[in-house]
């Protein structure tokens, strides 16, 4: 997943789920990130949803951009990682952000739902991608 | 089915330059992918990008990075290129995202993705760095200033088309 997202304000925090499940505590995350100033790391289990953005803030000119690898989408023979990099900056401020979730099924994953605190503005621009099997 | 990574263009360094441009670059896709993979003469510095022949100070960056043993964070504002990757008198390898680049309604952010794998000061990073433009991007230039990029250095610009 390729995202390109304007937000109406402050992100805040951030969330994405699978198949429609959001209510399951099936997810996990780890996050490194930084901020232009300190480096940290984070984690959460046991979550209802997953995220791709721990906190952060941006403008409507300044878009946040998100590149999500999921891998192994249909394997029903294991629980789904994915692995993210989300990142903006304002020229004032900044944020980075590499994660990890995992969603703790071994179905197929036929939907991806993301879900921000606060909401997509004009312009958010979402584009996924399959990579074939060699 | 869409097509994904379409080769634009392709070189390999065979002298030592300051710089290296893409231009005329088609606004056909919706995403840009730069990869260098490369040298520069001395020392350990960063990769800029500068677009459309913009050396004003319309740039920022903030970058997280790793040496092997402790993570940082830093960050610039109002500078004069896009310090979106790191170089060094040993391999390095930086791959940068341009998002939605030819779109002519928001500022151009980018992501990256850098390492320096013998190098003992920075080993790994990521960074976003911003382009206060609304207007599409049709070329850029690649520097590692103060030093020339090396012989054999390469770089390759592929193109995402629309989904």
């Amino acid at each position: 997943v390729r995202a390109l997202g304007v937000f109406s304000g402050t992100v805040g925090a951030g969330f994405m789920y699978f198949n429609g499940d959001n209510a399951s505590s099936n997810y996990s995350i780890h996050t490194l990130h930084g901020d232009g100033g300190s480096a940290g790391a984070s984690a959460a289990i046991n979550q209802n949803e997953g995220k791709f953005t721990a906190v952060a803030g941006t403008t409507s000119t300044a878009p946040t951009a998100m590149v999500m690898d999921i891998l192994d989408y249909a394997d029903t023979n294991k629980y789904k990682t994915t692995r993210h990099i989300f990142a903006w900056d304002n020229n004032a401020d900044g944020y980075v952000e590499f994660a990890s979730n995992l969603w703790r099924s071994t179905s197929a994953i036929t939907s991806i739902t993301f879900r921000p605190a606060n909401s997509f503005a004009t312009n958010t621009h979402f584009a996924l991608y399959g990579i074939k099997g060699a | 089915m869409a097509s994904t990574y379409t080769p634009i263009a392709t070189t390999t360094l065979g002298s030592a330059q300051s710089s290296y441009t893409f231009s005329s670059i088609s606004g056909s896709y919706t995403d840009l992918i730069l990869v260098f993979n490369g040298t520069c003469a001395t020392g350990t510095t960063s990769m800029n990008i500068t677009v459309n022949s913009d050396t004003g100070s319309n740039y920022s960056m903030t970058r997280l990075y790793g040496s092997g043993s402790a993570a940082f964070s830093e960050r610039q504002s109002n500078v004069a290129s896009m310090i979106i990757g790191i170089s060094s008198n040993s391999q390095s390898i930086n791959i940068v995202q341009f998002q939605n680049y030819s779109n002519t309604t928001t500022y151009k952010t980018v992501l990256s993705r850098q390492n320096v794998p013998s190098d003992s000061s920075i080993a790994v990073a990521a960074a976003v760095g911003l382009w206060r433009s609304t207007a599409a991007i049709s070329s850029m230039t690649i520097t590692t200033p103060p030093y020339n990029l090396q012989t054999g250095s390469t770089f390759t610009l592929y193109g995402i088309a629309a989904a």
